[in-house]
């Protein structure tokens, strides 16, 4: 049973008294594991299928998180930490499984998106009612894969832009900048509109 | 706030579910806010969006029996690795109340048993271990990725896809030249950047931009993979559209050329390093 000790639902055994992963027997350690796995896989799956947008990859990236987590049991030194560890390590098997199937199609080209906005479009025509997981899916498999890496961690995680910035080695601003950038392509794609506030 | 850019960027870093408008760095977008009920209203319009993708981003139906698969995928891996007690708690537990010449028979026969169990069990582990390691190995062997072929048709259809990809690129994303970096190449290209590609390395892509708009992209890498290919002069593999590709090897490099402009091609018919 999934503890719903955070506002998001999400589970966090660091709350409950969760034994140690590093510091009890064998016993101790493989049922802490197996305790990450029940509460925890659905939320990998989920973010890991955001990133990927396929089941399949969202399946393996999962495992493989896992898989990591086991291996390197013994370097969690924070426990506090290890919920923000299993995200790392599932972005990082993302770009990785990305980077092996590259060239980018053309497809995927991250083109001006403000030179298709219609200008028409304002807040008011939002229909945010209509966004739901199958169209958000749809938006997001036309984003980069960084861009969506970047919008996982603002959406899922609730990653502060600092957060980000230090997760990914790139500078506060530019973070920000880029944030920005995406959400708007986001927007774009699921309801049309323009920049909210610099369109004067 | 008299840049709405920078207005737009600050609220767009506020997430959903915090209060990140209050913290010290958005100052400026606050006090913009504060005094303008138009931006204000757009403001809110813009959270209410931001809530509904976040709980669109958690609206993925999660497969029913993942949790087993993940159990069971894990479970040779953490019999394997787990399993390793730290040693003090290997060391057999006495009570201190029967130990010493005050113990019986019937506890050291007891101790005994439990002895010879304690063995059995890690012999058990190493077994188990071993077998895990070895069927690692074996898995290794049957899907580690190795170096295939790389036929004509791979090269060309991912080189002209790199090199529409690289005309696209923003500028930014390109290094200006440095000749005393690239010693060996005999024309000046305007500028570089580095691609990772599918054969799994990573190549320098060099832009020959040329005068009438067209591209000359050479691109330089190092690959493991079996490719059948001459040296100079290049071998052409045709292309579509308006790419024409030409490849070959040179000092253990595989090169690529491509470019949309009818006739520059030829220009690696030459011998493509100094002399």
């Amino acid at each position: 049973m999934v503890p719903e000790s955070r506002e998001d639902g999400m589970a966090d055994p660091e709350d409950d008294g969760a034994i140690p992963p590093t510091a009890g027997s064998a016993a101790d350690r493989r049922a802490w594991i197996e305790r990450l796995i029940r509460e925890h896989h659905g939320e990998l799956y989920r973010y890991a299928f955001r990133l990927s947008g396929s089941q399949a990859d969202a399946e393996d990236i999962t495992q493989q998180v896992f898989l990591s987590v086991c291996g390197k049991l013994d370097q969690l030194r924070d426990e506090g930490k290890v919920r923000g560890w299993m995200f790392a390590i599932a972005r990082t098997c993302f770009l990785k499984s990305r980077r092996r199937i590259r060239p980018m199609p053309v497809s995927d080209i991250d083109l001006e998106i403000d030179l298709f906005v219609d200008p028409q479009t304002t807040v008011e025509d939002w229909d945010i009612e209509g966004i739901d997981g199958e169209s958000l899916t749809a938006a997001l498999g036309q984003l980069h894969d960084e861009t969506r890496v970047m919008l996982a961690m603002f959406y899922f995680e609730e990653a502060s832009y600092r957060e980000i910035a230090e997760a990914l080695g790139i500078p506060a601003g530019t973070v920000m900048s880029r944030l920005s950038r995406a959400k708007e392509k986001l927007r774009r794609l699921l309801v049309g509109g323009r920049r909210t506030f610099a369109r004067e | 706030m008299n840049d709405p850019l920078r207005l737009q960027e600050q609220l767009d870093a506020c997430r959903p579910s915090h209060d990140d408008l209050a913290l010290p760095e958005f100052s400026e977008a606050r006090e913009a806010l504060r005094g303008d009920g138009e931006a204000s209203r757009r403001f809110a319009a813009l959270r209410r969006m931001d809530r509904r993708i976040a709980e669109s981003f958690r609206e993925v139906p999660v497969p029913p029996a993942l949790e087993c698969r993940m159990l069971g995928a894990v479970e040779s891996f953490v019999a394997g690795r787990l399993d390793a007690d730290p040693p003090q708690l290997e060391r057999p537990a006495v009570d201190p109340a029967v130990s010493g010449p005050a113990r019986t028979s019937d506890a050291r026969t007891s101790d005994a048993r439990t002895s010879d169990a304690r063995r059995a069990l890690p012999r058990r582990r190493w077994v188990l271990a071993a077998a895990t390691a070895a069927g690692l190995l074996l898995a290794g062997s049957l899907f580690w990725p190795r170096p295939r072929p790389v036929t004509l048709a791979d090269l060309s259809e991912w080189s002209r896809d790199a090199a529409e990809h690289s005309v696209l690129l923003e500028a930014d994303a390109w290094k200006a030249y440095d000749p005393s970096r690239f010693p060996e190449l005999r024309w000046s290209p305007a500028r570089w950047r580095t691609m990772e590609t599918p054969f799994g390395s990573t190549c320098h892509v060099f832009d020959f931009a040329l005068r009438d708009g067209n591209h000359l992209f050479l691109m330089r890498m190092a690959i493991d993979n079996e490719v059948d290919l001459p040296s100079v002069p290049y071998q052409g593999l045709g292309g579509t559209g308006p790419w024409k590709v030409g490849a070959w090897h040179e000092d253990g490099m595989l090169h690529v050329a491509v470019t949309n402009h009818p006739t520059a091609l030829d220009a690696f018919r030459m011998p493509y390093r100094a002399t």
